[in-house]
Formats: structure tokens, sequence, C-alpha cells
């Protein structure tokens, strides 16, 4: 699917904030196998977002078996882009026990991102999956997510991320903005 | 990279030479048997077609003439116009196309219409173009035989359900089958045929036209003998100095030609302008129009051949024979602009025999130990005039070398040839047979552009522009390969080497900004899928069509028969960059 430069302009400058609600997080999840987790995961998005539920699951799953989505300190970016989904969402779960996503570092994740995108607006991937690896460098930010409370505890913790922020991203990179695109 | 083996290629290539219905044979065979078959009739078609003519002209130039007896010089008038009236019959009611001088139709059809051209319109060429002639109307009988011969042939390719190549390829094998024919003159019947009917020369095309020119040629030769309609006297060149005479009869050759060019359709606008007179009376207004010319200068009637070869042999003043530049201009414009039949190619060597014949006789009285007789002005001339109408340099050199026998004329002709038509064309863009397709609103040179690259598979230039690499591959290592690599993108493929999409630099433009996912992506996420796809067999004008649609720069080349398999790549700069490669050779071939 081909989008114009507005479309993608106006996709990479969405933020975190606007992509999760209170109703895309589950604050401990209930699944102990990473396909079971997407499942669940999945659950919370309603047909507002969601075209196809099989073809979702399917979609995420397949790209699961091409290459792990774990990362590093108990972190796992699961994703996709499909048409399967209507607008771009992200669903974040935390698992206490963890959950195996074949992290580099071999140990199972107790965050989960769950990123999803439809097809068109799949130049978003770069600057989403950027901005949340950004902010789970931070050890101490890590610890606050980990802890929260509740939903929305978790959500001022991401809220308060300036580097989810497209343009403030922007800012930063400027000496490579002669790179040819 | 995956490479492209040419078993992939040559295994389309049967699948689309499959496609052809009914092949027992080759298609080269096949095609010279045809182009054998369409020589035969182009030959004999000439000669049934000149016969014609000198039946109606005996028909009307004596039986009419004697019934019309109580006019006295007068009936002379009534003649052409009642030739016209026939022919407007003709035309208005059984078929247009026969309206005109038939190289434009025939060029048009190869153009717009896959070569097809329909039946009817050889029998209402042959009858309409008979009477016009026959009754006087000034105009060629060149013109008809192209496009009785053309007419024949498609019929026979369309009855045979051949591909539109090979239609193109026989229609312009009658062409040349009827110049061959009528001229004696196989081998400008053979450039005639590549050069104004197809606009290319191409060495498959060439053995059919040989086959169908030759075999018409020996018809004729048969039934005719093999002579000419004039006798040229014999010709050389007395002094390097007249090469600059040569030279100022090209210049004014492309002048006459322009003006040929301009007068005639401008002719036509005016009639076609006047919607209250029936479109089957305006012939017989122009008849009358010629008629009324030939009362005073009757030599403009007809084909003219016997009065080209009297000027050749200097039996006309200097006055008369520019006096008969006009007249000729004048009649031709009024019989084929009035919606006349008949052709353009005799009227332009008219034109040019007199033009010649008039500077020559002048150069002769003013240099007379320096220069040729004006014969062979009138020669030289015939073959500039026509070459700067026609943009046919190759073809009138060759038709009047043809015709006089001698290679002495070859210099001569071929710098008044060579200055008539780059003249000519830097006066006026279109030709003789260009500028009724174009004032139809048809775009010649564009078309013939479309119908280059429909000739053009995507097989000839898909190459490895694209890098083949797995959909599983880490996108940390794209970023390396890309400064390694000397492809413009990647063609994301399955454990199975099936496509999965691409990834072109335009899909990387985001990742620029946004390092830190670089080893947690990898070419799945970032291809995009669902990529439209070219298969060998498809045309450069397919390849264009889904470059625009898609908005990609690269498209991957697949297999016929499985849609998943990659055979290469194909980038839309290498498309674009053909297309201007044969932009400018055309522009080449326009001016020559």
């Amino acid at each position: 699917m081909i989008t114009s430069d507005h479309d993608e302009r106006e996709s990479s400058a969405m933020n975190v904030e606007r992509l999760i609600t209170e109703d895309h997080i589950i604050m401990d999840l209930q699944s102990t196998e990473s396909s079971d987790c997407i499942v669940e995961m999945t659950r919370t998005l309603d047909k507002t977002v969601v075209n196809d539920r099989t073809e979702l699951i399917s979609s995420i799953l397949g790209r699961e078996q091409l290459a792990p989505t774990g990362i590093e300190n108990g972190i796992a970016i699961p994703h996709t882009k499909t048409d399967a989904v209507r607008k771009p969402a992200l669903v974040i779960g935390r698992s206490r026990k963890g959950i195996e996503f074949h992290a580099n570092d071999g140990k199972p994740s107790h965050l989960i991102f769950l990123l999803l995108l439809p097809a068109r607006k799949k130049g978003m991937l770069f600057s989403l999956m950027s901005g949340i690896i950004k902010c789970v460098k931070d050890a101490e930010k890590r610890e606050h997510l980990l802890d929260a409370n509740d939903a929305r505890t978790l959500m001022e913790h991401l809220g308060a991320t300036r580097t989810f922020n497209i343009k403030s991203l922007l800012e930063q990179e400027q000496p490579h903005q002669n790179v040819p695109a | 990279m995956q490479e492209i083996s040419e078993n992939d290629v040559s295994s389309c290539d049967t699948v689309c030479k499959n496609k052809k219905p009914r092949i027992h044979f080759s298609d080269e065979t096949k095609l010279l048997f045809l182009a054998f078959l369409v020589g035969i009739i182009g030959g004999y078609g000439a000669i049934i077609f000149r016969s014609m003519i000198f039946g109606t002209q005996h028909v009307a130039m004596v039986n009419l003439r004697n019934l019309l007896g109580f006019m006295g010089p007068y009936a002379i008038v009534i003649i052409p116009a009642i030739g016209g009236l026939i022919v407007g019959l003709i035309t208005t009611y059984f078929a247009s196309e026969a309206k005109g001088h038939g190289v434009p139709e025939v060029m048009g059809a190869v153009l717009m219409n896959d070569g097809r051209i329909r039946p009817s319109v050889s029998i209402a060429k042959i009858l309409a173009s008979a009477l016009c002639i026959g009754t006087g109307g000034s105009a060629g009988r060149e013109g008809p035989i192209v496009q009785i011969g053309a007419a024949f042939a498609s019929t026979v390719a369309q009855w045979l359900k051949l591909p539109p190549s090979m239609i193109k390829n026989l229609v312009a094998a009658g062409a040349a089958a009827g110049i061959s024919a009528t001229f004696n003159a196989p081998l400008g019947g053979v450039i005639f045929g590549l050069e104004v009917i197809l606009g290319e020369y191409r060495a498959l095309n060439f053995g059919t036209l040989v086959m169908s020119s030759v075999t018409a040629a020996i018809i004729a030769r048969v039934h005719l003998g093999n002579i000419h309609d004039f006798q040229l006297p014999s010709f050389h060149l007395v002094s390097p100095v007249e090469m600059i005479f040569y030279a100022t009869l090209g210049l004014l050759a492309a002048g006459i030609a322009v003006a040929f060019i301009k007068l005639l359709y401008d002719t036509e606008d005016i009639f076609d302008r006047f919607t209250v007179i029936p479109r089957w009376v305006k012939p017989a207004i122009g008849g009358l129009g010629v008629g009324c010319i030939a009362i005073f200068v009757p030599h403009v009637m007809g084909v003219g051949y016997d009065v080209m070869a009297e000027a050749i042999m200097g039996q006309y003043n200097l006055y008369f024979l520019f006096t008969l530049v006009g007249v000729k201009l004048l009649s031709t414009c009024l019989t084929l602009g009035s919606g006349g039949s008949g052709g353009i190619f005799s009227p332009s060597l008219f034109m040019g025999a007199m033009l010649g014949a008039g500077l020559g006789t002048l150069v002769h009285a003013w240099f007379p130990s320096l220069t040729a007789s004006p014969g062979a002005y009138a020669i030289v001339g015939m073959g500039a005039v026509f070459a700067a109408g026609s943009r046919a340099p190759f073809t009138s050199v060759l038709i009047l070398f043809e015709l006089t026998d001698t290679y002495e004329i070859i210099l001569p002709l071929m710098i008044a040839v060579v200055i008539a038509t780059y003249v000519a064309a830097w006066l006026k863009t279109d030709t003789l047979y260009t500028e009724k397709l174009s004032r139809r609103g048809t775009n010649v040179f564009a078309l013939k552009e479309q119908n280059r690259l429909d000739e053009i598979r995507v097989s000839d230039i898909m190459g490895s522009t694209g890098e083949i690499v797995s959909h599983r591959l880490q996108f940390s290592q794209v970023l390396k390969m890309i400064g390694t690599s000397t492809h413009n993108c990647f063609i994301a493929v399955d454990d199975n080497e099936n496509l999965k999409g691409m990834v072109s630099f335009k899909d990387l433009r985001d990742a620029i900004f946004h390092r830190d996912a670089d080893d947690y992506l990898i070419v799945d996420d970032i291809a995009t899928n669902h990529v439209a796809t070219l298969t060998p067999c498809e045309t450069i004008n397919d390849a264009m069509r889904k470059f625009r649609m898609h908005d990609m720069d690269f498209l991957p080349v697949v297999d016929k028969d499985n849609a998943r398999k990659v055979l290469g790549s194909i980038a839309r700069k290498d498309v674009f960059a053909l297309y201007e490669d044969m932009e400018l050779n055309a522009r080449g071939k326009c001016i020559l």
C-alpha cells in the first residue's frame, strides 16, 4: 500500500500519548506463553481498531516466527504491519512472572509493548519503536513502569517521556538532515 | 542476487509465441509466405489498377468527350467534375477511407489500429482512384496502390488472426509491393515500406518487405515489361561546380514541398468548412476547378508521367515549366482537398521535374559548359521535392536511382535530397503524410514512440537493479549493505525464495532519524508488501503504466506462471532512460 508524503509526515508526527489509552493497558498479564500473551493483549482492542482479529493474531505470530521481538532488560516489542488494523495502536502489558520473547540477554520480558500498524502506515514503525526503546533504556524509568500501581500511573510515566515526540527527536538529530532520503 | 537464467526468459518467449494461434511453422516462415502472397496481389493489383485508369481515361476522354461534343473544348471542364461526382458517392456511401491520397490512412492504421484496415477499402479505393485519375483529376496512382496493397495484406492478416506486430509488418509489405510494381522499383518499394509506413529499419521487417516487393516487381515485369513509365536520358556530372546548382535546387524543392503540404491541407479544411454542401458533391467541385485549369493547361490532368518525360527531354520553355509547377500544385490541391481520390507521389515528382527542368534550363543557358542538360536537373528535382514532402530521403534516392538505372545520378541527387529534406523539416514539422493525421489531432511522433515501446519487452531490459534479501534479515544489516551494494533497492523473499515485497530508499527515509530500533527490525517490517509486479512478456509501456500507477521506483519481475518467483527487477529510471534514448533517435529520424 502506498502513502503520500503528507500521510507519512502526519504519521511520523504521532506520538505514543495519542496511541495508548487506559483500556489498552493490562497491568497483570495472565498468560505465560508469548502466543497466549499476544491473544490476551489483542482482546483489549475493539472494532474501531481491529478489522479482523484472526488475521491480526496470525500476522503478529507470523512476525514472531521470523525474528524474536524481545529486547534486553525485560522488554519485548512484538509488532506487525497489517491491514487487519484500521489505525495504529499500542497495547501495553505487564507480566510479573515474565514471558519468553527470546531477548538477546536471555531474560524473560516483563513489559510488553504490542505495536500494531496498518500496512500503509509502516513508516511510523521506526519512530514509535525508537521512542519506546529510548524510554525503556533508562533503568529508573523502567522501574517506574514496572512499579506503577495502575494503568493511569503507567500512562503518566509514559506521557512524561519527551522522546516519543517526533519533533523533538528531529531537533536532536538535526545534523543528519542532510543525509539524502 | 538471484541470476536471471536465459531459460527463464526463453520460456517466457515460448509462452508469448504460443499465444499466437494456429502456428504450424515459425513466424518468420509464415510471414515470408504471406508476403509472397501479398506481393502477388500487390503486383496484379497494380496492373489491374493501371488498366482501370487507362480504361477510364479512354471512356472519359474519348467516348464521353465525343458525347459532350456540343460543348466543344469546354467539355474538358465537365469531365473531371463527373468523375468527382462518382468518387464523392463512393467515398461518402461506401468507404470514407478511400478519400484522399491513401498513405496517411495506412500510416494511421499502423499507428492507431494495429494495422487493421477494412477489406472494403481495397475495392472502394481502386474504383474511386481509377475514376478520379481517369477522368482527369490531378493525382498520382502510387498512393492508391499503396493503400490497396496494404488493405489486402491487412485483410489476410486479420483473417488469419495474426498478432498486431505481424499485421503491421504485412501491411508495410503490401505497401512495398504496390510501390515496387507501379514504379518497377523493388528496392524503392522496400525502403518506402520501412521508412514511410513503419518508420523504422529492422531486419525482421526487411525480409518480409523484400519478398513482397520482389514478387510484385517480377509480376509487373512479366506483364508490362522491364521498362519504366518514363525513359530518362543518360546523365553525368559535367562539373563539380554543378553541385552548387543542385544544392540550390534542393532549397527550392523544400519550399515547393512545404507549400504543397500547407496548400493541400488548407484546401481540405476550406472544403470541410462548407458543411452546407453535401460531402459527395465536393469532389465534383474540385473536379470542376481542375477542368477550368485544364482548358488552358491540360498538362495538369491525370498522373502526368508523359508531361514529366517531355520536360526531362527539354521540350518546354522556362516560362511554361514554372507555370506548370504552380498549376499542378493548385490542381492537385483542388482534386485531393475536395475529397477526390489519388496519390501525392506523382504530383510531387511532377512539380519537382518542372522545377528542376526550369532551374536546369536557366543555369544551362548561363553556364552551358559547366552544366548538364535540364533533364538531369528535372530528375534530381523529382527526388528532392518528394523527399522534402515525405521526409523519406532514402526512398526518394533509391526510386530515382532505379528509374534512371545509372549510378552517376547519386551524387547530385543525394545532395539535393538531403538539403531539401533538412530545410523542409526546419520549415515544417509535419510531412505530406503526417499533416493529415496531425490535423485530426493525432500526434504521429508520440504514437510511433508508443508503438516502439510496445515492441520492447520487459525481458529486454530487466536486470539486477535490486538486491535479493531474506525477509528475516536484520535492518542493521540492510543499512550496512547499502554502503557497499551497487543496487538501488532490495527485493524481499521468504525462505522458499518467493517474493514478499520490496524495500526502496523511500522506505528507509524515516529510519535515518530513528536508529535505536535498527537491531530489532527486520526486512519484513519495512518492506512494501503486495507490490505490483511485471512479467518478462509485458511491454515497456506496461512497465511505465505500472510505475506511474503505483508510484514505485523499482518493480520486481516475476515468472509469468508463478507470480511469486522472482526473475529480476526493473528500475523506473532505466525505463525512462530507454524512452529518452528512443526519443532522441526518433528526433533524428524525424529530420531524416
